[in-house]
């Protein structure tokens, strides 16, 4: 009986190294295939750094996206299936206005309006970019983020709050059909076709030595990202709010009893979540350059699997989650097709979670 | 294989009992006679006093809604020709969505064969021709007259009841291919194609036919947010050009990571979806190095077709209008020379009906082409899209396509004819 199941025991503790095991002998594999490759010119130095780069975009594109659906998840504890549709609400919030500011004067109102799905306003001919128009820019993503942070209060009074005390399956179900209703609220007033957003993301600088171009437009995504992470990263550690955010993420009854005014929390979880949600909207229609009625729902499965690889509620996890995906589906190029790029970015995470169950930030609840 | 039998019983019954209370008096057909040439066409009163029955299944909704819509205004167009006219011929049309999904096709058909329609014009996209194929008209044995333009239509084992209006993209991958090497002069090209059995069989066909080397072929999701690792990739080898296998939206959004992050100077050759006069508005680069081909209607008769279409629908006719015209119509005519509406006679028409020794028909006379093959008349439909003369697969044998450039301010410039036959 004993030695049964000690010899059991054993076999587990064996199993589970054994897989990861197999996991760091994989990962060896791979690095010394990709020196192989890189050393016999099969794979060119620079498209490496390209896939890398493009990698770390993506990442932060879905790992900006990700914060707020993660804020939202550790204190409400329900997944929000509406966040995508958030996205491109925010995204087009901020596009008309800037498209608005960008033409005022020299297109019609209305085409300007549509931001060139239908009518004359095209981006190259409005002529949007960082450079080209930086007052169109800077205030279309000041009312992407405001937009956003309205609707999803006005969302959360109307529809959520009422059911607070329902179960996650509930509240889950009632979060895709918000997501269907402003998808296609979307698709009513601006169409099921994609539009361009910019006119170019130039000026382009080219990285010395590597050859690889970033553009204008690339560095403001990252530059707005970090500003956004440290501006959370401050608010949840060092503020009141921020330490009653984290007591009502470990324990909402606890915090209840404790004296914090839940409903408050909730309430300004909404307004971070929604704000950091509606810039990422607008952020990734600058960086992409496109823009239609389902960019983010299409990018919500990316998002999730960033979430839950970086461990579900983390922020950081949700960053560097995002990375993670992101330059995994790029890398991958070297050895798989692209078609089968987001496949390959799933089985990391997969990958991930069985080795981690609780993702890599796991027990690190920071919001 | 019961259910299936049951089926057929069933709707022959449905068929024949509708047969019988519209036209009262259809007399002596008994079923399954094996009679392969149709000789019984030449009574002739008889025959010009019937009603046609059709369906057309075309995508209104989903990815090709755009594109199907006006595709299905163009395939109704000879019922509203026969409406109009004066004559004792009629037609009974019914339309249906395919939703752009294979499963919504295959209910979108088997409702026409429920119904008893012999004949079904459409639909759109290869993926669900090959779902209806199998599932629903060959086994009812109903006439089917399709769009898609996949090489592997031709390979079904259709028992010869699938045809097809639209051109294989054999021919397609052939038109640029030249194109390639005439106009571009590139000796190499790597292709970057649209994950799909469109954008694949597209690349297949083009690595078939292109007489210099192909070196990477790249297949992209369409639902990228960037095409700059795809585009890295299919370059990486310094091909003289880059055939793009993309829709519109796609295309628009690989030109800008094309010109945003590579020098440019490759030549690009394009798919139908890259010819867009507004691409100029949404891509802001020096577009010069791009060249294309698309299918073109260059039939006998498009001319008539365009003018009858633009009066009636007061838009453009657009890519595959011409082809959905030449669907529907040839099935009404293999219908009026079989004169019954039963889906194996009406196949055994369709070559009858194109066959080139008869009296001329198109768009402009195809009511009195209608009369004339009822009363047993031969006729030779020479169509819109092309002449329609169907191979022993039931594909057109010839294609015309237009090469297409852009200027230096963005326009969009056509260019010269190029026909490919067998």
């Amino acid at each position: 009986m004993n030695i049964a199941t000690l010899l059991a025991g054993g076999r587990t503790r064996l199993g589970s190294h054994f897989f990861e095991l197999l996991v760091g002998v994989g990962l060896a594999v791979l690095l010394f295939d990709l020196l192989r490759r890189l050393v016999t010119d099969a794979l060119r130095v620079f498209d490496l750094l390209l896939f890398v780069k493009e990698g770390i975009v993506l990442g932060l594109v879905i790992g900006l996206a990700g914060i707020g659906l993660a804020l939202t998840y550790s204190i409400l504890h329900f997944p929000n299936f509406a966040h995508g549709d958030y996205i491109t609400m925010g995204a087009f919030a901020g596009w008309v206005v800037s498209y608005v500011i960008a033409g005022l004067g020299s297109f019609d109102l209305r085409d300007l309006f549509l931001i060139g799905v239908r009518g004359d306003a095209g981006g190259v001919v409005v002529g949007t970019s960082v450079v080209q128009t930086p007052v169109a820019i800077v205030t279309g993503l000041l009312v992407a983020i405001a937009f956003t942070i309205l609707a999803t209060i006005l969302i959360d009074r109307v529809i959520y709050r009422p059911m607070r005390d329902e179960g996650v399956i509930t509240l889950l179900i009632t979060s895709v059909g918000v997501a269907l209703i402003l998808r296609y609220s979307i698709a009513f007033v601006w169409g099921q076709e994609t539009t361009t957003l910019t006119a170019n993301s130039r000026p382009q600088f080219t990285a010395p030595g590597i050859g690889v171009q970033v553009s204008t437009h690339e560095l403001t995504l990252v530059a707005c990202t970090l500003v956004l992470i440290a501006g959370i990263h401050y608010m949840i550690q060092q503020t009141k709010l921020g330490t009653a955010m984290r007591a009502m993420a470990d324990n909402p009854d606890l915090a209840a009893i404790t004296g914090i005014p839940t409903e408050r929390v909730v309430l300004a979880t909404w307004i971070i979540a929604g704000g950091a949600t509606g810039a990422a909207g607008y952020l990734v229609g600058l960086e992409t350059g496109i823009l239609a009625f389902n960019t983010g729902w299409t990018l919500l499965l990316l998002i999730f699997a960033a979430v839950i690889l970086g461990g579900v509620g983390s922020i950081y996890g949700a960053i560097f989650g995002g990375l993670v995906i992101g330059i995994v589906s790029n890398v991958a190029l070297v050895w798989i097709p692209s078609d089968f790029t987001t496949a390959a970015a799933f089985l990391v995470m997969i990958v991930v979670l069985l080795v981690k169950p609780k993702g890599l930030f796991e027990g690190v609840t920071t919001a | 294989m019961a259910q299936q039998v049951y089926r057929r019983h069933f709707i022959s019954a449905i068929g024949a009992g509708g047969a019988v209370g519209l036209a009262g008096c259809l007399g002596d057909d008994n079923d399954g006679n094996g009679d392969e040439n149709g000789t019984e066409t030449g009574n002739g009163d008889e025959n010009l006093d019937r009603t046609l029955r059709v369906g057309v299944v075309q995508p209104q909704t989903g990815a090709l809604g755009a594109v199907g819509q006006p595709v299905t205004d163009a395939a109704t167009l000879p019922v509203k020709q026969i409406e109009q006219a004066d004559t004792s011929l009629s037609v009974d049309l019914q339309t249906e969505d395919t939703q752009t999904e294979p499963q919504a096709a295959i209910s979108a058909a088997q409702g026409l064969v429920d119904a008893g329609y012999p004949a079904i014009s459409g639909p759109l996209s290869t993926a669900t021709t090959l779902q209806i194929v199998e599932n629903v008209t060959v086994p009812n044995e109903v006439v089917q007259c399709t769009l898609g333009t996949a090489p592997v239509i031709s390979a079904v084992e259709d028992n010869d009841f699938l045809f097809r209006t639209s051109t294989s993209d054999e021919f397609m991958s052939r038109a640029i291919a030249q194109v390639a090497t005439e106009k571009a002069q590139a000796e190499t090209v790597s292709t970057l194609s649209i994950n799909d059995a469109y954008g694949q069989s597209l690349a297949e066909a083009f690595a078939e036919a292109f007489e210099g080397e192909v070196l990477d072929q790249v297949a992209f999701d369409p639902e990228e947010t960037s095409y700059t690792s795809q585009l890295s990739e299919a370059l990486s080898d310094d091909p003289d050009a880059l055939y793009v296998v993309a829709f519109t939206e796609n295309g628009i959004q690989i030109l800008r990571d094309f010109y945003a992050d590579f020098d440019g100077e490759t030549q690009i050759l394009g798919s139908a979806g890259l010819r867009n006069p507004e691409l100029g508005d949404n891509v802001d680069a020096d577009l010069t190095n791009i060249t294309g081909v698309d299918a073109i209607g260059a039939g006998p008769s498009v001319d008539y077709f365009t003018d009858l279409y633009e009066d009636e629908y007061d838009r453009e006719t657009t890519q595959f209008t011409w082809q959905a015209y030449d669907a529907t119509a040839v099935l009404l005519l293999a219908n009026a020379a079989a004169g019954e509406n039963d889906g194996a006679s009406v196949r055994d028409q369709m070559r009858e009906v194109a066959s080139p020794n008869g009296e001329s028909v198109g768009a402009e006379n195809l009511v009195a082409g209608l009369e004339m093959a009822a009363s047993g008349t031969e006729i030779t439909y020479r169509g819109v899209a092309t002449d329609v003369v169907f191979d022993e697969n039931g594909d057109i044998e010839s294609g015309s396509y237009v090469t297409y450039s852009y200027d230096e301010s963005g326009a969009l410039q056509l260019g010269e004819r190029i026909d490919i036959g067998e």
